[in-house]
């Protein structure tokens, strides 16, 4: 009874000392088990592809090869190949084509990215705050009396 | 005295060696699982030039055709057919400019507006919090990790501070000088904090490739 006692004090000082030692790293942390599990059948996919050079989605459809994961296939999109991009640079430049172009701004940004729904979002906020700006500034400047002076 | 000229023919040379790296290409390969169990593979090759500024995405599967990223335009070629359509200009943005730019290690973030928030250190680690520009409702926090000068890590958060994207940048390959991530995993989160995945790998790069030169130079108008 002693020695479980003394063990449950042990475990529980350990977890409280990982929690004091929580860092500045840890957000960082992305399980990649579980992220290769996720993947595996891609990753046959993969294998399979590489093995048959020749080999797109209409053939592997044709031929009935890895059903459980061709008919989960999406057709590829350009956005698919945003990934490669920095993530900051779409929203940012969302949010200059917003705040700068107004609305033909949003509808490139909307188009381009493929109706990406968050940087569309960036960009219609980004338009809203210059149409905001844009109303202060009417109100404060252009209506003055000093102005029409 | 003879130490610090040693230092200044070094640096010298290793300069000129960054700045003669000019043109990227790889294979590649995305693999994508999404929250709602849609999935995506691609495959092909990928080729960049730091001069002409086009992203060249020669896809063999899933079926093939080629993706050109060039300005505020992005065409799609398949079948001999060629369609255009209006995009943002992101080649500079893109992994392959910023590592011949020798700015993968701090993701570009220098001249885009953001400012550093906080630095930190963890465990040999670097950690740089950057903070977007003022009046951006949306986005929020990035925090980048840094080890032996390369990144190894970017974190992205909305503006509620909720957790948007976790990227890590591994297995780097050293070519002619600048450093170059042959994988790159990521989370991402949806609505709901639905978890997605993505896997991008990088196989066989090469820099300064002076053959292909009409893939580096693909011609679209």
């Amino acid at each position: 009874m002693k020695t479980i006692f003394t063990l449950l004090l042990v475990v529980g000082f350990t977890t409280l000392t990982n929690a004091a030692y929580c860092s500045a790293s840890d957000v960082f942390t992305i399980d990649e088990v579980k992220v290769n599990t996720e993947l595996s059948g891609l990753s046959d996919l993969e294998n399979y592809v590489e093995n048959h050079p020749s080999t797109d989605l209409v053939s592997l459809k044709a031929s009935n090869t890895m059903p459980e994961v061709v008919n989960k296939l999406n057709p590829l999109q350009s956005s698919d190949l945003a990934a490669t991009n920095a993530t900051f640079g779409g929203h940012f430049i969302s949010f200059l084509a917003g705040f700068c172009c107004g609305v033909p701004g949003i509808a490139i940004v909307f188009f381009a990215s493929q109706k990406d729904f968050e940087l569309t979002q960036t960009a219609i906020i980004a338009g809203l705050i210059a149409f905001v700006i844009a109303i202060i500034y009417f109100i404060i400047v252009v209506s003055s009396p000093a102005f029409n002076y | 005295m003879k130490v610090y000229l040693f230092a200044f023919l070094l640096l010298l040379v290793l300069q000129s060696k960054g700045q003669n790296v000019f043109r990227i290409k790889s294979d590649f390969t995305i693999k994508e699982k999404k929250a709602d169990g849609k999935q995506t593979l691609i495959i092909g090759k990928v080729y960049y030039d730091i001069n002409l500024k086009k992203v060249v995405y020669d896809i063999t599967f899933p079926e093939k055709e080629t993706w050109v990223f060039k300005d505020d335009k992005l065409y799609n070629i398949k079948n001999n057919k060629t369609t255009n359509h209006s995009s943002i200009n992101m080649s500079e943005y893109t992994i392959f400019h910023l590592s011949l730019t020798g700015k993968l290690f701090n993701f570009g973030m220098e001249g885009s507006g953001y400012s550093v928030k906080k630095t930190e250190q963890d465990k040999g680690k670097i950690i740089t919090t950057w903070t977007p520009p003022s009046g951006s409702k949306m986005i929020g926090d990035v925090k980048l990790m840094q080890e032996d000068k390369k990144l190894t890590g970017v974190v992205s958060f909305d503006k509620k501070d909720n957790l948007v994207s976790k990227q890590l940048f591994k297995n780097y390959v050293l070519l002619n000088g600048i450093a170059f991530p042959s994988e790159i995993i990521q989370t991402y989160y949806t609505d709901k904090s639905q978890e997605n995945y993505k896997v991008i790998n990088f196989k066989n790069p090469v820099v300064n490739d002076l053959s292909n030169e009409n893939l580096y130079n693909y011609p679209v108008n």
